[in-house]
């Protein structure tokens, strides 16, 4: 119990005080609606919601063919098309944002020039639907294709057997059947595009004409100094309350629907043969999956190997040579520390957490990865900008000055991803045996020791999981590091986006492409790692 | 007419032959149970003349008409036919009510209320229209896969091992639905079961099944009084299958020799015999056997005598001095012989 109070302190310090600070930054709740209901601030709110569902509904049109494809059908290469469309969310949004730039931005894109220009257009609230329902394809894909797992064949046959045609099965038997887990993962497409940053930043900014969303609009307040951080903090208000509602409804939801399919795999599953449109349909869903994910990764790869920023022509590695600039160094460094410990420190956090087994201190540690990371810094910021004195006993005064140090980015990478070290460790910890610690402590070991020697062992690929996970999110993290970057210093997220979006398009494309490699390389260790895990 | 006739089937899946050569013929009005122990191949039967499997060989007909065959194949939802599976199968996103109007509401039939609620009636599930399948217990959703698979009215209804996910109480009182159900709609059904109880209970006729082949197709009674192969007599009759040496007159095995009794008569050489457990003699002369275990089963005790490697069972009174590895003569009363195989 002692521990799970310390735990819950230390969370509601470093979170929940933040949040109620950063309401007391926004005034009384009577000015709060004024403010959202000014011109600037509705077409933001109307930026977010058009923008959001849009990015929900690009998920589902893409993600739920590819999910029946993958499953049900006998198409070519199944195994590796699921390994590509549940690629994107590993690579952070706002790389994919870059690639689709050169390829469709409207003077000089690959597309344009190729199809003609005045065609294509990737600014705008179409294109930031666009490219966030593809970044967000995963969540779509993966839920959906966890139901259509689950759904038992006898359900389908029991239907042909009443009568039912195999199109007349599919549309009243299989469908309501995945339409909670798929309305599910678009829920949570709308979340994470609600609180996206970079993709709304640079496909809106500087568009013609430019379309605020609510948190580039937190952003440009923030920049404005002391009189635009309370307006900031009113405006990140309504961005959590977006976030909370969805959250609810798609809860509640889930609920109403009440459709349970079994845990495991569904029996008895048929796969559709699809006789002469294996060759056609395989061939489709092949060159749509490269045109959405290869082709834009692609583009960033040749945007760094370009002579001059879009223009085709001999390529060279002229470019390259920023990789190896102080400043580019520098921010490598610093990312790759704060990610690596930022990755440790959710994993150990994680852990400790799950070990105490309550479930409210779960919920509670889950909570800010639901919060926007733009919410979540601003929070951080209102509050530790300023030293704080704690007075301990009357004698001892000490200082607590985070504001503009890397401790807060530290902090704010720890408690936005702490929920993937809970919940990897909880699920582990639900399905480890704990007959193996038992053992251990009959043959004589310490509480420690059994659990080290008995338990350990059988979190240890979850727990790696998750900090590995962590770390890459982390190690390319903008959203709130933009907010919160000390003065005068980089990481990775903020020099890449500072150079794509004012500077140097080719320089930010060729550490883009260091980066991309980067999170291919490890990827790959992981499915390596996992599969070698799982052979044994 | 036949309203099932299963002509030469053969079905593999990869290189192994699951359905060898099968030919089957259901007849109108019957129950036909098809016995077997469990990967036999009765589920995969039973999914051909559905059509949700096709024969690599061989005819299937319903009612005379040939529904799948190389040249031409029946959509399962043409054949007119209603089946309740092992797992229940009843769609979770619809309500009891919807579960059992599907079928009628496909084929756009009038009064579809009044015929919804009579199926459930026959499962006297009346009450409970209007609930969700979730809050439903396991019987109460197979009566729903019943009454669902019912409510069309289907020539033939196909019946997937219904009882087996159910504990032993619901099974029996299930049972007692379909013969009555049975009874009030005269619909012909195909039962696949590896319980050989249920089959017997229920069956007008039951065919034997074992590695893909029938091993014999018979009422009840003689499938259990005269088993016609030694996997019969062991499967369905519970027997000991002995086999050994035939030699004047006496029964070789493992070093022991029995007499074979009631003066049976059996030309030297290999000799497959079939003992029930309570045709086996204790203490009546005979060779010595040393007894291995007890098992007390209430009215009765089962005996385990070893027999070289095998086991030997014999069924006694509940009350016997007789105390593990004891030696006891054994000699059997009774016994069906099935010469070499
Ligand atoms: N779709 C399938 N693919 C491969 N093997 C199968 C398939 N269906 C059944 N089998 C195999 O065929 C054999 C017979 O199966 P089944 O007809 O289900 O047996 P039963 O119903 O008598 O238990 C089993 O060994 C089973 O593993
Ligand atoms: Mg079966």
């Amino acid at each position: 119990m002692k521990r799970a109070l310390v735990l819950a302190t230390a969370l509601v310090a470093t979170v929940f005080v933040p949040l109620l600070a950063l309401l007391r930054h926004s005034g009384a709740p009577s000015t709060w609606v004024s403010l959202w209901l000014s011109p600037q601030a509705l077409s933001a709110l109307v930026g977010t919601l058009v923008s959001s569902v849009g990015a929900s509904a690009v998920a589902l049109l893409f993600g739920l063919p590819f999910a029946w494809l993958i499953v049900r059908t006998d198409l070519a290469g199944a195994r590796w098309l699921k390994t590509l469309v549940t690629l994107p969310s590993a690579i952070p949004p706002y790389l994919w944002t870059m690639g689709w730039i050169a390829l469709a931005n409207p003077r000089s894109g690959w597309l344009t020039l190729a199809i003609g220009q005045g065609t294509v257009d990737v600014y705008g609230l179409g294109g930031i639907a666009f490219v966030l329902g593809t970044s967000a394809l995963p969540l779509v894909v993966l839920s959906t294709i966890a139901a259509f797992e689950r759904i038992d064949g006898s359900l389908e046959e029991a239907a042909r057997l009443s009568g039912a045609s195999a199109l007349q099965t599919f549309t009243s038997i299989t469908l309501p059947l995945i339409t909670p887990a798929a309305l599910s993962g678009a829920a949570l497409v709308f979340v994470f595009a609600s609180a996206s940053f970079g993709v709304p930043y640079l496909l809106g900014v500087s568009a013609n004409p430019p379309t605020p969303t609510l948190t580039t609009r937190i952003y440009g307040e923030v920049l404005m100094g002391e009189a635009g951080l309370s307006r900031a903090a009113v405006l990140s208000v309504e961005l959590l309350l977006i976030a909370i509602v969805v959250l609810a409804l798609n809860g509640a939801l889930a609920k109403a629907g009440r459709v349970r399919l079994p845990r495991g795999k569904g029996l008895g599953q048929r796969v559709l043969s699809l006789g002469r449109w294996r060759a056609p349909a395989s061939a489709a869903a092949w060159a749509t999956a490269a045109a959405l994910i290869v082709l834009p990764l692609g583009a960033i790869f040749l945007t760094g190997l370009q002579p001059t920023w879009g223009q085709w022509g001999s390529l060279t590695f002229k470019h390259w040579g920023v990789v190896m600039q102080p400043r580019t160094l520098q921010a490598i460094g610093v990312s790759l520390a704060l990610a690596l410990v930022a990755a440790v420190l959710v994993g150990l956090l994680g852990l400790a957490v799950a070990l105490t087994r309550r479930r409210w201190l779960e919920t509670l540690a889950d909570a800010p990865s639901a919060i926007p990371g733009t919410v979540l810094a601003l929070a951080l910021l209102v509050t530790f900008s300023r030293d704080l004195r704690f007075i301990a006993f009357d004698r001892i005064a000490f200082v607590l000055a985070l504001g503009n140090t890397f401790w807060l980015l530290l902090l704010s990478y720890v408690v936005k991803h702490l929920a993937l070290g809970v919940r990897s460790s909880s699920d582990a910890l639900a399905q480890a045996d704990p007959t193996l610690g038992e053992a251990a402590r009959l043959s004589g070991a310490g509480r420690l020791r059994a659990f080290v020697d008995g338990i350990f062992p059988q979190l240890r690929g979850a727990l790696m999981g998750a900090v590995l996970l962590t770390f890459l999110t982390c190690v390319s993290e903008l959203t709130m590091s933009v907010l919160l970057i000390p003065t005068g210093s980089d990481v990775l997220g903020t020099l890449l986006f500072e150079l794509q979006s004012y500077a140097d398009p080719a320089a930010a494309a060729v550490i883009a492409s260091a980066l991309l490699l980067v999170v291919l390389a490890a990827l790959v260790l992981q499915g390596v790692v996992s599969r070698r895990a799982e052979a044994r | 007419m036949a309203a099932v006739e299963l002509q030469e089937i053969e079905k593999s899946f990869g290189p192994t032959a699951v359905v060898k050569r099968l030919s089957l013929e259901v007849k109108e009005h019957e129950l036909l149970a098809l016995l077997g122990p469990s990967g036999c191949g009765k589920t995969t039967t039973l999914r051909m003349i559905a059509g949700l499997e096709r024969p690599d060989r061989g005819v299937v007909r319903l009612g005379g008409r040939v529904v799948d065959d190389q040249a031409s194949f029946t959509q399962p939802e043409q054949r007119g036919l209603g089946m309740v599976f092992q797992s229940y199968a009843v769609w979770p996103h619809k309500s009891v009510f919807e579960n059992v109007a599907y079928p009628l509401q496909l084929r756009r039939e009038g009064g579809l209320e009044a015929k919804v609620m009579e199926a459930l009636g026959w499962v006297r599930l009346a009450a409970l229209a209007q609930r969700r399948p979730h809050e439903l217990s396991g019987g109460q959703l197979q009566r729903v896969a019943l009454a669902r698979a019912l409510v069309g009215r289907p020539k033939v209804l196909l019946l997937d091992e219904p009882l087996s996910n159910l504990d032993v109480a619901l099974r029996e009182e299930l049972r007692g639905e379909i013969a009555s159900l049975r009874a009030k709609l005269g619909t012909t059904m195909v039962l696949v079961t590896h319980d050989q109880g249920e089959a017997l209970a229920l069956a007008d006729r039951v065919a034997v099944m074992n590695k893909g082949v029938i091993e014999q197709l018979a009422a009840p009674a003689e499938i259990y009084g005269e088993p016609a192969t030694p996997f019969v007599a062991g499967f369905v009759g519970g027997a000991n299958v002995l086999e050994g040496v035939a030699r004047d007159g006496r029964f070789f095995i493992e070093g022991h020799a029995f007499e074979l009794p009631g003066g049976a008569k059996a030309e030297n050489g290999p000799l497959t015999i079939a003992v029930r457990s309570e045709d086996v003699a204790i203490g009546a002369g005979g060779p010595e056997l040393a007894l291995q275990a007890k098992l007390f089963l209430g009215s009765t005790t089962e005996y385990r005598f070893a027999l070289g490697p095998q086991v030997l069972r014999a069924t006694g009174p509940a009350k016997d001095a007789l105390q593990p590895s004891q030696p006891a003569a054994v000699s059997f009363r009774a016994a069906r012989l099935f010469g070499a195989r």
